[in-house]
């Protein structure tokens, strides 16, 4: 070490090496557990090994089910997210700002709960629509096989395509009017206008979301696991989860799971360069500066029917399944009708009070999100701010190492937490609450970055200097005036991690153990033992949690902005 | 080419309650360079997306060449407009950008589309970005780019929103001397409007100021400039000393202002205004300022102050003086070395009434209101 490095070693050195340590222990480490333990056999390299795991029947046939699925999903997702967010911004559909509210509520859902509600409502034999139309209209066959790719894809797209709505909405909303009155006076019509300008200039936002989707889709666990069980279709994240559990702790299992999750990572990186890619081309400056109305497609005779065709659909994908939900939830026995008197408030009672399994992981659920939220939300502002304000070298290595499990499918970050902390390396921590908290904080580490970044980057460096040419030190400089500048940015990041750790699936179903799980745990495992009207009484009030908190965070915001 | 002549008789519009355009009559003649301006949110933008069609008037009609166009679309009013930011399609190049659109555009006479925007590109000087895109050009050119589109379907008519606002003063100057020199050129009528007042003096035909969504005054440069018919337009066109007194008519052809703050004033006036409460408006550089002991020349009239306060402004100095209880600013040439004369100081303003301008006071509610 030369003299020059060793006298500039100071605060901000220790923190930086701080945040890398931590870092490459929570994120960095697991990862590489994953690539060493698929590539590497018997003690050396093996790319054959690889190969030959991957030429499996169900090995390929699980790519192949996540590649037509999240392909599927993306394809459906993103032509109603781009219908949808058309109609709401550019014509004169009645009650647009109401329906487009509407639209995102899809987001707040658990798709893995919507997918439990529409297994009561089309399961080919016990579905309730299903048999209301076999056993009362008198059809010979169901209406339609929820369980099948078809169905999956549907219900996929119905919770998913909300990332397309909100890209695309915004772009239309945010696009200069001008340039398209501009191609009115030069005499386009509509159609060409449309075609020409308009979805040139949005194509960016709507392969964005699309990539999202795509994302979303390839790495999501619970519906495909929920609808797909009874037919044998699976795709990557589902067999990893199969391969953990069924044949716990054998050699062949975590090697086809690492090699499973290796090329999970593979694909997501893929789509996040691509995405990247579309975004760095598409970067328009399209923002309008003075705003005038854009022209609104008069719909006339097509107004009222597509009025409908909304509320058919908000009522299809929200209301129908969250009222199914409530109803199966009360139900004395899985299978009666809804009638009076066979619904009853004992079902509530008994997952809130008396049932064990139940009341804690609603208790572990809250208590994991609270920690996992203050733990990252601490670790990133103090990250966030090495990355953003210090002039530190290799900080573009920090916001990768940070930045990496954004793109991570959850199934590969507790694939990873498992090869680390389940003894082989002096610390075993499996099947205790211990490791989930380390798998959340991993995998949400990535949200609070990006929330306290974008905080920080709004404070110019020129505060603190004012404040320490004032005669502050850089302690109280931090204190007083960095802090309170960024605490927005805190709370955004802890309501960030807070409520989507409070309905988590994918990372805790293969990290729980007797007595850890979560409450998305605890719901998708009543409704695998048949417990279905349990696990709908407790997805019922996971949803009522979940509302609250989001109108909560609503109010919380409202009122930091108004202030 | 073609040019038109176009007339606004009665024109009203709004959004909703508030109105943003009532009683719009306007005259343009064929050739014409006419200018509309205002402060912002006067309702001027507004009053050029009527005319180009993109907002249908709530009331009024629209005559191009005697036509009225209340039911032609934009596309067939065969006008260009050049939009505030340009609004030039940022995927598109320089050459699509203008290229783009009308049915008509495929072949005019003799001339290809091609031929004729190549020509344009060449008048413009912008033949060298024919194939980059609106990102990569400078202000100017963009606005050039923009013009070209505007210009390469031979319009009747060239509308043209604040083009000059975004672009740094000396850059501005070179701009509109060109558009105006290819406005004649092409002999093309042509409505720009703007909230610098120098931008239209300087090349309109004539102006129309507009404020609060109604036309307030209509002429050449040098008439609205020098003898505006209301405060607002006075306002406007940089008048800042307006004093509150008492007109009299006395003898032949001659006026008294009786104000409690400059005294009693008599001068000759041909049109005499009528009598009763008015405003004495006047320019800050028509008013002169002497030491205190100058000798009191009969040409002028002359009141005592106290200067409160002095800014130099490069060409002048602004200076403000409490007389009474009002305050006038008075802007003084500044000559090489001269210091300004420091606050507190006592001196004479001496000026020439026939140089003031009088309107009847409670002309405008607003007369108060500072700009």
């Amino acid at each position: 070490m030369n003299t020059r490095t060793q006298s500039r070693f100071g605060t901000p050195e220790l923190l930086f090496m701080l945040s890398v340590g931590v870092l490459i222990v929570v994120v960095a480490f697991p990862m590489l557990l994953i690539f060493f333990n698929a590539f590497w056999v018997d003690g050396h390299f093996n790319v054959a090994d690889v190969v030959r795991v991957l030429q499996r029947k169900e090995t390929y046939e699980a790519l192949l089910n996540s590649l037509i699925l999240s392909g599927g999903v993306t394809v459906t997702g993103t032509i109603v997210g781009t219908f949808f967010a058309w109609l709401v911004t550019r014509t004169d559909l009645p009650f647009k700002k109401t329906m487009k509210l509407l639209f995102l509520v899809p987001f707040m859902l658990p798709a893995f709960i919507g997918a439990l509600a529409w297994k009561m409502l089309l399961s080919p034999r016990a579905g309730y629509i299903n048999r209301l139309f076999m056993d009362v209209l008198g059809f010979d066959g169901p209406l339609f096989d929820i369980y099948s790719y078809a169905g999956i894809i549907l219900v996929e797209t119905m919770y998913l395509f909300p990332f397309v709505f909100i890209q695309v909405s915004g772009a239309l909303e945010r696009m200069d009017p001008t340039l398209e009155e501009s191609a009115r006076i030069s005499g386009a019509d509509l159609f060409t206008i449309t075609r020409k300008i308009t979805i040139p200039l949005v194509l960016p936002s709507i392969l964005s979301g699309a990539l999202l989707i795509m994302l979303y889709s390839m790495a999501h666990f619970g519906t495909v696991a929920v609808l797909g069980v009874e037919t044998g279709i699976y795709n990557i994240p589902v067999l990893i989860y199969e391969k953990i559990h069924q044949s716990a702790g054998s050699f062949d299992s975590i090697r086809t799971a690492t090699v499973l999750a290796t090329v999970l990572v593979l694909t997501a990186a893929l789509i996040m360069w691509m995405q990247n890619r579309v975004l760095a081309k598409g970067k328009y400056q399209i923002i309008a500066g003075k705003s005038f109305r854009p022209t609104e497609l008069k719909l006339r005779g097509l107004r009222i029917p597509m009025l409908i065709l909304c509320i058919v659909y908000i009522g299809l994908t929200i209301v129908l399944p969250t009222v199914t939900i409530f109803l199966v939830g009360g139900l004395k026995t899985y299978g009666l009708s809804f009638t009076l008197e066979n619904l009853t408030w004992a079902n509530y009672n008994h997952i809130l009070f008396e049932w064990d399994l139940t009341r804690d992981s609603i208790w572990n659920s809250i208590s994991l999100g609270l920690a996992s939220a203050l733990i990252t939300m601490f670790a990133g502002v103090i990250i966030s701010y090495v990355i953003v304000k210090m002039k530190v070298r290799g900080k573009g290595f920090l916001e990768f190492l940070g930045m990496l499990p954004f793109s991570v499918p959850g199934s590969v970050i507790a694939l990873g937490v498992i090869l680390a902390w389940s003894g082989k390396f002096g610390i075993n921590i499996y099947n205790t609450v211990w490791i989930i908290l380390v798998a959340y904080i991993a995998r949400y580490m990535a949200f609070s970055l990006k929330a306290n970044s974008a905080a920080l980057e709004q404070v110019h460096d020129s505060l603190v200097e004012a404040a320490r040419a004032s005669g502050a030190s850089m302690a109280q400089a931090l204190r007083d005036v960095v802090v309170p500048l960024v605490r927005p940015g805190m709370v955004a990041a802890f309501f960030l991690i807070f409520l989507p750790a409070l309905r988590e699936l994918t990372v805790s179903v293969l990290l729980y153990g007797p007595t850890t799980r979560t409450i998305g745990v605890a719901i998708y495992t009543l409704n695998e033992d048949g417990e279905t009207v349990y696990s709908a009484a407790l997805a019922g009030i996971a949803l009522i949690i979940i509302v609250l908190g989001e109108v909560l965070i609503k109010r919380l915001v409202t009122q930091k902005n108004g202030a | 080419m073609n040019s038109v002549r176009i007339e606004a008789d009665n024109i009203a519009f709004s959004y909703g309650e508030p109105r943003v355009l009532r009683d719009i009559n306007l005259s343009i003649e064929a050739c014409e360079l006419f200018a509309v301006v205002g402060p912002s949110g006067s309702g001027k933008t507004t009053l050029l997306r009527v005319l180009a069609g993109l907002e249908q008037p709530s009331h009024g009609s629209i005559r191009l060449n005697g036509v009225d166009v209340r039911d032609i679309p934009v596309a067939g009013r065969n006008v260009g407009m050049v939009f505030q930011n340009f609004a030039l399609w940022p995927h598109m190049t320089v050459f699509e950008n203008i290229a783009f659109g009308h049915p008509s555009a495929q072949s005019s006479g003799t001339e290809t589309v091609e031929a004729r925007i190549e020509k344009l590109l060449a008048i413009l000087d912008i033949t060298e970005t024919r194939a980059a895109r609106p990102a990569q050009l400078s202000i100017g050119q963009q606005q050039r780019v923009a013009l070209a589109r505007a210009l390469v379907h031979e319009p009747r008519l060239l509308l043209l929103d604040d083009p000059f606002s975004n672009v740094e003063q000396e850059l501005r100057k070179q701009m509109r001397h060109d558009l105006r020199t290819l406005q004649r050129k092409l002999g093309i009528t042509t409505i720009l409007v703007t909230h610098a007042l120098e931008d239209a003096l300087s090349i309109a035909d004539r102006l129309a100021v507009v404020v609060h969504g109604t036309i307030r005054q209509i002429g050449s440069p040098t008439a609205i400039y020098d003898f505006p018919n209301s405060i607002d337009v006075a306002r406007f066109v940089g008048v800042e000393n307006f004093l509150a007194g008492t007109l009299r008519h006395v003898e032949r052809q001659m006026i008294e202002f009786a104000s409690p703050d400059i005294g009693t004033l008599r001068w000759p006036m041909r049109d005499r205004p009528a009598e009763g409460p008015s405003v004495l408006s006047i320019r800050p550089h028509a008013l002169h300022l002497c030491p205190i002991d100058s000798f009191r020349d009969g040409r002028y009239s002359w009141i005592e102050g106290d200067v409160v306060a002095s800014e130099f402004l490069g060409e002048v100095v602004r200076y403000r003086i409490a007389i009474g209880n009002a305050e006038l600013s008075v802007k003084q040439p500044h000559y090489l070395g001269a210091t300004a004369t420091p606050a507190g100081t006592q001196v004479l303003i001496g000026f020439d009434p026939s140089r003031a301008r009088i309107f009847p006071a409670g002309q405008n509610a607003d007369m108060s209101t500072p700009e």
